[in-house]
């Protein structure tokens, strides 16, 4: 098979799953079948390594307007490391929550749950994957409502009323975002990416209106459709397992989406040109991302709770991101790719452990981490492992996104006062990480007890997802010489148009 | 040759830290703390052989062994051997509970030295060096009482906000140089403007010794820390380990000969105005404070001010003096610790609450903490006095008045410390001491353990002339 035939294989299959798991009864079938659909899709992507390094795309033009618009995918550099990471996301958030699910849902619900999940994961593969701007806006929505369907399972009504809120702002952003797409279209003719990507000098030309406001919709969109921190902090001590599930798909998936639509567009849209040097908008998106990143580190500094600390160290790399597009030099976009892995692993490591502490103990406070110790030390030595990322220890992903961040932003001029953002979110990590360490290692007896005992029988899942992402973390450390290289490719892709 | 060397060395200390992990004392286990100090010194031996034969660094991956890697990695070795022989009793009178999470400590902490010392690039030396904080703060968490704890944390976040800026001046490095190797001679010399290369130094500078440029234990007076703390803690993982990368900056990543045009050029007059406030701040808490354990607490930081003086002063102007600075101020240090922890030991064992006349009942210990406090005031004929005798050469030449200064405040404060103790340790002996303190201080002083330690140590300073040339 060739790699385009990978590509559609990629596509579709989520799909086809997703009617299986509908057809074929028993509720631990189905849930084999997605796991089993998402293992062979991580292995599909991984298999086309190698040509999206030498091609640096892989598609196929049908060149035919009707086809293009239903066919037209094409993977790239930006796309595959994206859609790789979400895909190892779905797993471990899949593995994690399966037993929780399964305990909330009774078979027929179950089976839907899988498929919805499927349908939402078909959406996602081909948010990376499509080439088309009407295909993306259709892909973004067919994401949109399988996540609303999974959160009318929760039965919760507090989430029911803040996923109706979000779901309201989602339909506004939708609208927003279909103006801007068909704006392009009638004014420059082009929907295809390929086409803006050949000519993305297009808005410097023109009047600045139109694509300074397409810019601000988009932005505005963007902002309320991938990163509705604000709606979920309030729930995110919540006991309730579907809403957990919900808050680490909300975090960690859309935010990466969103990270991804923010670069695409950005590089392969408006241009690099047309945003720095005719707008100029280094400044105002710096400014932005340190008082992001500082108000972040602040509150790192002040929360307690594991969740609420995961979210914050969310906010602080979407800052971290925002000043790297603001620098918009290799050293700052490779630092986007390393941002992103620290993003979506040790950021979901803290949230999920936080949920099972949740689950368990009926708190995610930090100081009560020794409370896992005692009950079992194969729980609790990824934890410890952990906290050299979170202290950005040299070779973690963490130490390299602060590394190419710090040689991006030394130089004479403005960007140095990215250095301020750097100082300020690396005190937090580093307090936190302290915090951790005397939690961890702490002797101070607690009393109190879990809810049940935490055999491996029981836990196996939890362990299971607890030793992927450590093990997926522990190997960017051991492969930092190939991780660095794939972020050169990443950066240099960006900076090629 | 070379590398198998290099690779066993490495391994010795990592295997030290599993050894001493485990919770029974086995014979085996009890044989091993004895065999791989040992073994380990044969690796050194077997090194410099091999550095000698071929004139050429051993080098394996990331790690590789120069001349200075050699000297500090001899000195953690002794003070390796003599610190499994004493602590063999140590441990017996005193903190039966926790030796076993001491000695684990104490073997992770020579295991992170050693990479530390033998890292052949700045990434790699950070990244021992913040696991070195990050076992330290552990060991804050584990050992100490809250007020101690909190000064503990304080301490490790400026040694956190070091590392930040150690990470500063190594991106700094590689952006201006490209490249983050050690290499002898230096990376830096030739190949930069002076401003970058103050501006690098200033930047290493802070990420080396911040937490210890200002006298911050000014808002700590309620600290009372054990001898042993402060030696772990302090003398042995913080300030070898720093004092090693800062000659390693100095030898491999600035050059002896650009360090030394950058202060020829640009002036030592500011350095040596931060080293004597220092000093003085140091020396006004060492002679006012009360109490043995927190007069060794002063003691370090006033001597490792002047060591990181001397050091500066000896890589500007005769870079073959560094390793007498650091012979002089690793076994001064050592010598104290043995007899200050016996004494502590003897105070709190025998509930005895002053020093008065403790020579009477301590006079191994309390003559040897003489002898090492005059040794490095620089009395003839110890190492120390090597030591002060080429600087005050130096410094008669060139005119520094300044160092002279901080000289002068070292050897002074030392000399009165020393008379003050002597003081103490003579005046209103007790008269009704009972038989059972009286065979404590006999079962602490006279063991043949403390004797043969501290008597090498002593020796080894004796002989500094000797090692100098040697090394």
């Amino acid at each position: 098979m060739t790699a385009v035939s990978y590509l559609y294989l990629l596509v579709f299959l989520p799909l086809i799953v997703a009617v299986a798991c509908q057809i074929i009864p028993g509720r631990r079938f189905s849930f084999w079948l997605t796991i089993s659909c998402c293992f062979a899709l991580f292995a599909l992507v991984a298999s086309l390594l190698p040509q999206i390094l030498i091609y640096k795309n892989i598609g196929n033009d049908f060149n035919l307007s009707l086809l293009s618009i239903a066919l037209e995918f094409r993977i790239d550099v930006l796309g595959y490391f994206f859609l790789l990471l979400m895909l190892f996301l779905k797993i471990v958030i899949l593995l994690f929550y399966n037993s929780d699910i399964e305990k909330l849902l009774d078979e027929k619900n179950t089976r839907i749950f899988y498929s919805v999940f499927l349908i939402n994961l078909f959406g996602l593969v081909n948010i990376f994957t499509t080439n088309n701007l009407f295909n993306l806006f259709v892909f973004l929505e067919i994401y949109a409502f399988s996540f609303f369907a999974i959160s009318s399972l929760s039965r919760d009504q507090e989430l029911l009323k803040i996923s109706f809120r979000d779901f309201c702002l989602n339909a506004a952003s939708s609208l927003l975002i279909l103006f801007c797409f068909l704006a392009t279209y009638l004014v420059f003719k082009k929907s295809s990416f390929d086409q803006i990507m050949t000519d993305t000098n297009m808005f410097v030309g023109s009047s600045l209106l139109l694509p300074s406001v397409m810019l601000l919709f988009l932005t505005t969109a963007f902002l309320i459709k991938f990163f509705p921190f604000w709606l979920f902090f309030a729930k995110m001590k919540n006991t309730n397992l579907i809403t957990n599930f919900l808050i680490g798909e909300s975090m960690f998936i859309k935010g990466a989406v969103g990270f991804f639509l923010m670069l695409k567009f950005v590089y392969f849209f408006f241009g690099k040109t047309f945003l720095f040097d005719v707008l100029n908008l280094s400044c105002p998106i710096i400014i932005a991302a340190i008082t992001l990143i500082t108000f972040s580190a602040i509150g790192v500094y002040q929360q307690k709770h594991l969740q609420s600390i995961s979210a914050y160290l969310c906010l602080s790399n979407v800052g971290f991101v925002l000043a790297a597009i603001g620098l918009s030099s290799v050293e700052s976009l490779r630092s986007v790719f390393f941002y992103a892995l620290n993003f979506s692993l040790v950021n979901l490591f803290i949230f999920i452990f936080a949920t099972f502490m949740k689950r368990h103990f009926d708190t995610s406070s930090i100081a009560k981490i020794s409370l896992i110790k005692r009950d079992h030390l194969f729980l609790v030595f990824p934890l410890k492992v952990v906290i050299f990322f979170i202290a950005a220890f040299p070779l973690t992903p963490l130490f390299f996104a602060n590394w190419h961040m710090t040689y991006a932003s030394l130089n004479p001029g403005f960007e140095a006062s990215v250095l301020i953002g750097l100082v300020a979110a690396n005190f937090a990590y580093v307090d936190l990480a302290v915090r951790f360490i005397d939690a961890t290692f702490s002797e101070e007896v607690v009393d109190q007890k879990s809810k049940s005992s935490l055999g491996f029988k029981n836990y196996q899942f939890y362990f299971l997802s607890f030793w992927l992402l450590l093990f997926v973390i522990g190997s960017s450390v051991f492969l930092a010489v190939f991780v660095n290289n794939l972020s050169t490719h990443f950066a240099s892709y960006l900076l090629s148009v | 040759m070379t590398q198998i060397l290099l690779l066993t060395l490495l391994t010795i200390p990592l295997l030290g830290c599993i050894v001493s992990s485990f919770k029974k004392q086995t014979i085996f286990s009890k044989l091993s703390e004895w065999i791989l100090p040992i073994l380990f010194l044969g690796n050194l031996i077997g090194l410099h052989q091999s550095l000698h034969a071929s004139s050429n660094e051993g080098i394996l991956f990331n790690f590789y062994l120069n001349k200075t890697s050699f000297i500090f990695l001899l000195l953690t070795n002794f003070l390796w051997l003599v610190f499994t022989f004493y602590s063999q009793r140590f441990w017996q009178i005193n903190l039966e509970e926790r030796s076993r999470q001491l000695r684990v400590f104490f073997s992770f902490i020579v295991a992170f030295l050693a990479l530390i010392f033998v890292s052949k690039n700045l990434m790699i030396t950070l990244f021992f060096y913040s696991c070195l904080i990050l076992t330290a703060q552990l060991f804050a968490v584990r050992f100490l009482r809250h007020t101690e704890v909190n000064f503990l944390r304080l301490f490790n976040f400026l040694l956190y906000f070091e590392s930040f800026f150690f990470f500063l001046a190594m991106v700094t490095t590689y952006k201006l140089l490209g490249r983050v190797d050690f290499i002898n001679g230096g990376i830096v010399s030739d190949n930069l403007g002076r401003d970058e290369e103050v501006l690098l130094l200033i930047f290493y500078m802070f990420g080396l010794f911040f937490s210890v440029l200002l006298p911050y234990f000014l808002f700590f007076r309620k600290i009372n820390l054990e001898p042993i703390v402060t030696y772990i803690f302090f003398f042995l993982a913080y300030s070898f380990g720093s004092l090693c990368i800062f000659v390693k900056l100095i030898n491999s990543i600035f050059g002896f000969d650009c360090f030394a045009k950058i202060f020829a050029e640009g002036g030592f007059g500011f350095v040596e105005a931060v080293f004597l406030f220092n000093i003085i701040a140091a020396s006004a808490f060492l002679l006012f404070s009360k109490g043995i354990k927190l007069s060794f607490f002063y003691l370090f930081f006033q001597q490792f001010f002047f060591a990181i003086f001397a050091i500066f002063f000896f890589g500007i102007f005769n870079e073959e003096m560094i390793c007498v600075s650091l012979i002089s101020f690793s076994l001064s240090l050592t010598l104290i610790f043995f007899c200050v922890s016996n004494i502590v030991t003897y105070l709190s064992k025998s509930g005895v609450k002053s020093l008065s006349g403790i020579f009477h009942q301590l006079p191994i210990s309390t003559t040897l903490l003489i002898f090492a406090l005059v040794s490095l005031a620089g009395f003839f004929p110890a190492i120390g006095a090597v030591e002060k005798f080429f600087l005050i050469k130096t410094i008669w030449q060139k005119e520094m008045w300044i160092s002279a200064g901080i000289v002068f405040v070292n050897s002074a404060v030392l000399l009165i410390f020393a008379l003050k103790m002597l003081y103490h340790f003579f005046s209103n002996p007790e008269e009704n001491i009972s038989e059972e303190n009286i065979a404590l201080a006999r079962d602490i002083d006279l063991d043949s353990r403390l004797i043969l330690t501290a008597s090498v140590t002593a020796l080894l300073m004796f002989a500094g002339l000797f090692i100098t040339k040697f090394l």
